[in-house]
């Protein structure tokens, strides 16, 4: 219980040192603490994992932090099975995350700022897991929302980052505004926010006020998560500092939306309508997501769409009822996610900020460490036998086959486009000849420090070996995920005959090495190159289908018009209508102080008789 | 005695600040308002029973001096003490002519106020109302800007319409009662809109934006933090109770009432969105605030009207915090107009570190004074209809749009020539910053403080 509390403090002991003290400490002794805080915190959740052999959850007091008679809201934390997944790769890739952000923030001006945000969003995010509750979930929730803000407005005298930033905290915030709607249902209900009590009352929800509740929370998921419509503030967010863009945008805070659904998951079984909307939901961002990240240019927004088609997935599954499944690929796919983009910030760095992959190639030679880390990691998203990938995806995949066909053909196809343009972004990237730009530095590309090889190294293993904690039932008798979390949540059996997980397996490995195989006699064989010329449907993909164009136009352009509109007409007028009568009652008291002195006394006196004469039409 | 004390060192503070000179006039204005403050704060973390002062004034008809604080007007009370030494305090950074008299009539409508909060009948309650109107209406009027005349004519010419149908339906309701059985629904509409006016609520809100703005910064902070309380105040403590129950608290009048709040809080927010005034944007903005705090008068439920105390003590701290903010930036640039702002987070990082945490207060982050109170608010009309609340929850997002654009435009960015200059917070000024923000927390993170007083 003692961790719990120390585990929520430090980080936000670090965030004020790195706040108030940063400027006079040396960046170093800045950025150890703020790694070092979340290091110990990665320790204490390992105490806690052990401890939690023993004992289902491990709770601290309840302290009431609001209460009316209707309801109490309490300040209450709690780490069970489920969390402590959480807290384990939030701690232990944020630590590493922290550590790289040394060797690539070192030239920075706001070094320790950057650090006191991180550790902010660690404080935050630790909540939102950590939460006993729905509204302490919610702190969390709009907390990481606010240092996601922050971060990807972290370069603030840049105005197009600005808006990114502020584009990301909006799209949230309309999924937050369902997650409150969600939580006032849920008081209704239950006259409690605690997820003990809501879970141990489940029977007092009908269809109705559960699927309103699910569809709600499900709303809030879908901004925090980046699942479509609202999922166009992630490919902007890219703006922010790349271990952000790993931290926040790919590991951690965006699979919030997945923990709430596990962690609400009584509300939603009984829903079906939502299970199939959110599952409905999920493989179209899949599909549609991998789809966009097919051509793109930059190599952040490739594994930005490619985070949104992977988010995608792990809604499908919960939308199948495999939780269970879909925790199992948000973990493996926080260690290859968060290899990949800061593999992708080793290569930025090496190159001077250079984004652009038609600007990039041959970079094999000049950072051999980066390249086999981006590699692995690679292979694993596009789910190729025992890196970590393949058994999360191959579950996923499983669920779908036998839950739907229809789930499982388009599961796949996103998960072939993924191999493609993963690797696609792998041969451009680092094979062929280098183009460097132009004007940029002649000098060669040189690894990076020790700082950024090393988690790069740490997330490899990983992303390799991460899959064993869900080894299937075909390979080996015991499913230790799906046994750990049976408590957690609710597990369905999916009932596939030994030779059809089999068949299956074969057949989406193949499609996998398929993909590759393409990519590879496209870009290295014939070695195309990535363009930014392209016509028919290419070019409306390439756009991002002009989605935000059309946002731009329904959305947000009607919005300011009719605010300037409301402006200009309706309150101008009113004001001047007001001040004509007013300059009325001005003339008309200057005709009457012929015979009157004082001002005030003439409107007085004005005002007497008009009220007198409303009063006479209103009573007669 | 509590009561006494109050008045008494506000009225004497009065004379004190008028007679001191305008050299130390602020200073003695400072240190009466915080002794003003003094005897009500043991009651903090007590359940507060009642506490009464009582003399028989005129025998016929009978009118007596009586107040009373009781736990709902302990809140505005408080409000009220804490708010104005903030706004004395913060009222050094802009100095003006005739120091002895601006602060004497701060404290004149302080006194005013803590009347109208506690007076225990009607006519008392209109003097107090009416007094308070005076010191608001000289200061917009002698230290705003070159559009002050226009503006509190316009405001004159509300609230003293305001105050006419509110003497009348409370004359009726005194002395003619079967007359105000007769047309009680004259009496509920002419108090209600003398009141709405004060909050304002939609559609009797076209004097606010331009007072607001022209006024100086003391003067809308104090319309804004405090005055339109007394709005609330009027509905709760007069308007509820007085009037006809049947007509009070019908299906029609409730939903005719929260609809016209509700389009307050989407229009003022709407309004905010493309507003390029700062003062003017902050004018919205509490306008759509406000709405929202009077929609918790209207669902006639505990929950909606715990949450109108708590905001509305909220709205008051994080709206002078705007004020203040807003001033501070014109001082050193000489504009209110954000899009010639822009980079002063280059340059002043603790302002605008500052200004963050009061911006996030004012859009309900949690853990800051608003989000309790509209957390409630919006629970409270949940329970009358899920539609109406949904659509109301829309107002946190439209919060965000306007306020963070502000924050874009006026502190993210590159700097120019106007902010190029920028001088960060000195200590005067971090110290006001800092109480501020050391209630937004305390008051975020333990609203008991002021639940137990509604509960």
């Amino acid at each position: 219980m003692k961790e719990i509390y120390i585990i929520l403090v430090l980080p936000f002991i670090g965030f004020l040192i790195n706040l108030v003290f940063g400027k006079s400490l040396p960046k170093i002794v800045s950025g150890i603490i703020g790694t070092a805080v979340i290091a110990v915190n990665f320790v204490l959740a390992l105490l806690l994992f052990f401890q939690l052999e023993s004992v289902e959850s491990i709770s601290t007091q309840n302290l009431t932090w609001f209460s009316t008679k209707d309801f109490t809201i309490h300040f209450a934390f709690s780490v069970d099975h489920l969390s402590i997944l959480w807290m384990l790769f939030v701690t232990g890739i944020g630590s590493l995350i922290h550590l790289y952000s040394i060797g690539y923030m070192h030239e920075d001006a706001g070094f320790s700022r950057f650090f006191a945000y991180l550790n902010l969003f660690i404080f935050f995010m630790q909540i939102l897991v950590l939460g006993n509750s729905l509204l302490i979930t919610f702190i969390g929730w709009e907390g990481v929302g606010l240092c996601s803000y922050l971060l990807i407005g972290f370069w603030n005298t840049n105005h197009e980052y600005n808006n990114a930033a502020k584009k990301a905290f909006v799209m949230n915030r309309i999924g937050d505004a369902g997650f409150l709607i969600a939580c006032f249902m849920a008081l209704q209900v239950f006259g409690s926010l605690d997820y003990g009590t809501m879970k141990a009352n489940a029977s007092l929800l009908n269809e109705q006020t559960a699927t309103f509740i699910a569809l709600f929370l499900f709303v809030g998921a879908i901004g925090k998560s980046a699942q479509l419509p609202l999922y166009t503030w992630l490919p902007d967010a890219m703006a922010g500092p790349t271990p952000v863009s790993a931290l926040i945008h790919a590991a951690t805070m965006v699979t919030a939306g997945i923990y709430l659904l596990c962690r609400t998951y009584f509300i939603f079984d009984l829903s079906p309508i939502t299970m199939n909307i959110v599952a409905g939901i999920g493989v179209a961002t899949a599909m549609f997501a991998a789809t966009i990240g097919l051509l793109q240019n930059d190599i952040k927004k490739v594994l930005a769409y490619s985070t949104i088609s992977q988010l995608g997935l792990m809604f499908m599954a919960i939308g199948l009822g495999a939780y269970s499944t879909a925790v199992f690929h948000v973990i493996t796919h926080a260690f290859f996610k968060a290899c990949l983009f800061l593999g992708a910030g080793s290569v930025i760095h090496s190159l001077h900020h250079e984004q652009d992959i038609r600007n990039m190639g041959g970079l094999k030679k000049y950072l051999p460490i980066t390249f086999v880390t981006f590699l692995i990691a690679s292979l694993a998203i596009s789910g190729i036998p025992i890196f970590a990938g393949f058994f999360s995806k191959d579950e996923i995949l499983a669920a779908a086959f036998s839950h739907h066909k229809f789930y499982w053909i388009l599961a796949s196809i996103a998960s072939v486009l993924t191999a493609f343009y993963m690797f696609r972004l792998v041969f451009l990237t680092f094979y062929g000849k280098l183009h460097l730009h132009e004007n940029s530095h002649h000098h060669e590309p040189k690894e990076s420090p020790f700082s950024i090889t090393f988690p790069l190294i740490v997330l490899a293993v990983f992303s390799t070996i991460a899959g064993f904690i869900g080894l299937p039932i075909v390979m080996s008798e015991n499913h230790w995920l799906n046994t750990y979390l049976a408590k957690s949540v609710s597990f369905q059996e999916h009932h596939l005959s030994h030779s059809t997980e089999w068949s299956l397996m074969a057949l989406a490995t193949g499609l996998a090495f398929a993909a590759i195989a393409v990519a590879y006699y496209l870009f290295v064989k014939k070695g195309k190159k990535a363009t930014d010329s392209h016509s028919g449907i290419a070019k409306v993909v390439y756009n991002k289908y002009y989605i935000d164009e059309i946002y731009d136009t329904i959305v947000v352009k009607p919005i300011m018009h009719v605010s300037s509109l409301t402006t200009n007409i309706f309150e101008r007028k009113a004001t001047s209508s007001l001040e004509h009568s007013g300059s009325a009652f001005v003339s008309l008291s200057n005709l009457l102080s012929k015979w009157q002195t004082g001002y005030v006394s003439t409107y007085l006196l004005t005002f007497v008789v008009a009220i007198v004469l409303v009063l006479i039409f209103i009573f007669t | 005695m509590e009561l006494l004390y109050i008045l008494g060192i506000l009225g004497f503070g009065v004379v004190a600040t008028y007679l001191s000179g305008n050299k130390y006039a602020r200073w003695i204005a400072l240190l009466f308002s915080v002794a003003a403050l003094v005897p009500v704060l043991p009651f903090l973390g007590t359940t507060l029973e009642k506490i009464t002062l009582h003399y028989a004034w005129f025998k016929s008809p009978k009118i007596d001096f009586d107040l009373v604080l009781d736990g709902a007007s302990y809140i505005f009370v408080l409000l009220t003490l804490v708010a104005v030494p903030l706004i004395i305090l913060a009222s050094n950074i802009q100095k003006v002519t005739n120091e002895k008299s601006l602060f004497a009539l701060v404290l004149l409508m302080e006194l005013a106020l803590i009347g109208t909060f506690t007076a225990n009948n009607a006519v008392l309650f209109y003097i107090f109302w009416e007094m308070a109107l005076i010191p608001i209406y000289f200061i917009a009027l002698l230290w705003g800007d070159e559009n002050r005349k226009q503006a509190t004519f316009t405001f004159f010419l509300y609230t003293f319409l305001g105050s006419l149908f509110l003497l009348l339906g409370l004359i009726m309701l005194s002395y003619f009662p079967e007359m105000a059985q007769q047309y009680d629904t004259f009496v509920f509409v002419a108090i209600f809109i003398a009141f709405a006016i004060k909050i304002p609520l939609f559609p009797f809100h076209s004097w606010q934006a331009n007072v607001y703005q022209s006024a100086p910064m003391v003067g809308s902070m104090l319309l804004s933090g405090i005055m339109l309380k007394m709005g609330f105040w009027g509905m709760y403590r007069w308007l509820l109770p007085t009037t006809n129950p049947e007509i009070t608290y019908c299906v029609d009048t409730q939903h005719w009432i929260i609809i016209l709040a509700l389009i307050g809080v989407l229009y003022g927010g709407i309004l905010a969105i493309m507003q390029n005034n700062l003062k003017r944007l902050l004018a919205y903005s509490s306008f759509s605030h406000v709405g929202l705090i009077a929609i918790g008068l209207f669902v006639y439920n505990s929950t909606g009207l715990q949450g109108m105390f708590v905001q509305a003590f909220a709205h008051g701290i994080n709206i002078i915090g705007l004020f203040y903010i807003a001033q501070l930036i014109y001082n050193r640039t000489q504009t209110f107009s954000i899009h010639e702002l822009g980079g002063i987070w280059q340059k002043a990082p603790v302002f605008s570190a500052f200004a963050l945490v009061i911006v996030l207060a004012s859009i309900s982050m949690p853990l800051t004074n608003a989000f309790v109170g509209e957390f409630m608010l919006l629970k409270g009309l949940f329970d009358v209809s899920w539609i109406v609340a949904a659509i109301a929850t829309i107002t946190v997002i439209i919060g965000a749009v306007y306020m963070l654009r502000m924050y874009q435009y006026t502190f993210l960015g590159k700097t120019n020539e106007k902010t190029e200059r920028f001088k960060d917070v000195s200590f005067s000024e971090l110290l006001v910053l800092l109480i501020i923000t050391i209630i937004i927390f305390v008051t975020g993170l333990y609203p008991t403080l002021l639940l137990q007083f509604v509960s």
